[in-house]
């Protein structure tokens, strides 16, 4: 996952640049259209420079006020820095300050709408930490029911409240340490089903039911050794009456440090965000 | 005359514990749903008692009983304002508005769940404890000529 506010700076970026390279070559097609070759008959080219010109101004006056009309929609790069600040600040206001930034992080998630339903999509995440990720929950927003996968992002989004979840098992060190195994054998692994112990199964079914999330997940966190949070809380984000999305704060922990700090920061930084967030829509 | 906007007193975090399917869990009142402030004023034969929130949001009306007017989030559903019909009140003008306000908002609360619940309770504990305050608006109008030109 490329950060919300980096994938911003880029795409105003190129946008401009598509406009400076639009409004460069109106300004010479339109110079082009007051030429008038048969002054110039040393310079067969500029026959045909001259028509095309002619043909080519409307199409870029179109797409210089499309390349403007989308760089304003992308709305100010500069507001995404921000809340991934404020996602930062966060993380430094509720975990200490020498803990790992992979194993604790704050991630927000945005309600997307593709043609395969409503998800909850991870856009941004404190530090620099932990980004690639391709977690996502569907949500049911249009009256469906829930269903169990949805993890503590959906369930925020379902109940519109903050959720707080801990003291889930601990996923990883039951397969105890990784064994020293050829490239070719990890190849083969991932085209061949692992089985697991029947210890494995009983921890990977707990901790999907716990934390709403899919079973295949864990398993597949698990055969990969990927450490998963041992509590976690969401938190919901409002703009205009409406949860436009989730943030979720997880930790290794098997309790969040403090709740109260979480509640205390939130409240505070609540309003900030969804105002941020406005902006963007 | 517009009460300046009253902070609500800092209160202890509306918690409740779930368990579903075998699932224990912890559920708090998000900080959008819960009153920052209160203010209240008449205005014309009207007595408002309004609520604020972190955001804003578009409203809409919604008819308690013959004097009593509520505007809830579109979305949200929270409140954000009790309209009472000051010609519905008897000579205990304060009294009977005041508990025309607390029984909107026990209607509110009849048969909704932890979060809207939970928001609403929030409301009412503001408006128990600024009565005063939100009173004030109503001493200076039945102080006011217009009260007795209201009653005639």
């Amino acid at each position: 996952m490329i950060g919300e506010h980096e994938k911003h700076i880029k795409k105003h970026k190129r946008l401009r640049l598509v406009v400076l390279g639009f409004t460069l070559i109106l300004a010479v097609a339109a110079a082009m259209t007051e030429v008038e070759p048969s002054k110039f008959p040393q310079y067969p080219l500029l026959v045909p420079l001259h028509y095309y010109s002619l043909c080519a101004v409307p199409f870029l006056l179109v797409g210089v006020g499309v390349g403007e009309k989308l760089e304003k929609r992308s709305g100010p790069p500069e507001i995404w820095a921000v809340i991934h600040l404020i996602l930062t600040d966060m993380h430094n206001s509720i975990f200490p300050p020498d803990c790992n930034k992979a194993e604790h992080r704050v991630t927000l998630f945005k309600l997307s709408k593709i043609w395969r339903g409503s998800f909850l999509i991870p856009i941004e995440r404190s530090h620099h930490m932990g980004r690639k990720s391709r977690a996502r929950f569907q949500v049911y927003d249009d009256g469906g029911q829930q269903r169990q996968e949805q993890g503590v992002a959906g369930e925020t989004f379902a109940r519109r409240s903050c959720v707080y979840v801990d003291h889930l098992p601990d996923v990883c060190p039951v397969l105890g340490p990784e064994p020293a195994i050829s490239l070719l054998q990890r190849i083969k692994g991932l085209f061949l089903k692992k089985p697991l112990t029947d210890a494995d199964n009983v921890i990977v079914d707990s901790y999907a039911q716990k934390s709403w999330t899919a079973r295949s997940m864990v398993k597949k966190n698990m055969l990969a050794r990927k450490s998963m949070p041992r509590s976690l809380c969401g938190l919901p984000v409002e703009v205009k009456g409406e949860v436009w999305g989730v943030v979720v704060v997880d930790s290794r922990s098997e309790t969040l440090i403090e709740q109260q700090k979480i509640d205390a920061f939130y409240k505070k930084h609540a309003a900030v965000m969804s105002m941020l967030i406005q902006y963007t829509l | 005359m517009k009460t300046d906007w009253l902070p609500a007193q800092e209160e202890k975090p509306v918690e409740a514990a779930f368990e579903t399917n075998g699932v224990r869990f912890k559920v708090a009142l998000s900080p959008y749903d819960v009153p920052q402030a209160v203010r209240s004023y008449v205005d014309g034969k009207h007595y408002i008692v309004e609520f604020k929130y972190l955001t804003d949001e578009p409203t809409n009306e919604k008819i308690r009983n013959q004097f009593t007017r509520v505007v809830v989030g579109q979305n949200s559903q929270r409140l954000y304002k009790i309209i009472v019909d000051l010609q519905s009140v008897s000579e205990h003008l304060k009294q009977d508005t005041l508990s025309q306000v607390e029984g909107a908002i026990t209607g509110l609360r009849t048969g909704v769940g932890f979060r809207l619940g939970g928001s609403y309770e929030l409301a009412q504990d503001v408006v128990t404890k600024r009565r005063d305050d939100l009173c004030e608006p109503l001493t200076q109008f039945e102080q006011g000529d217009s009260y007795a030109a209201f009653r005639h």
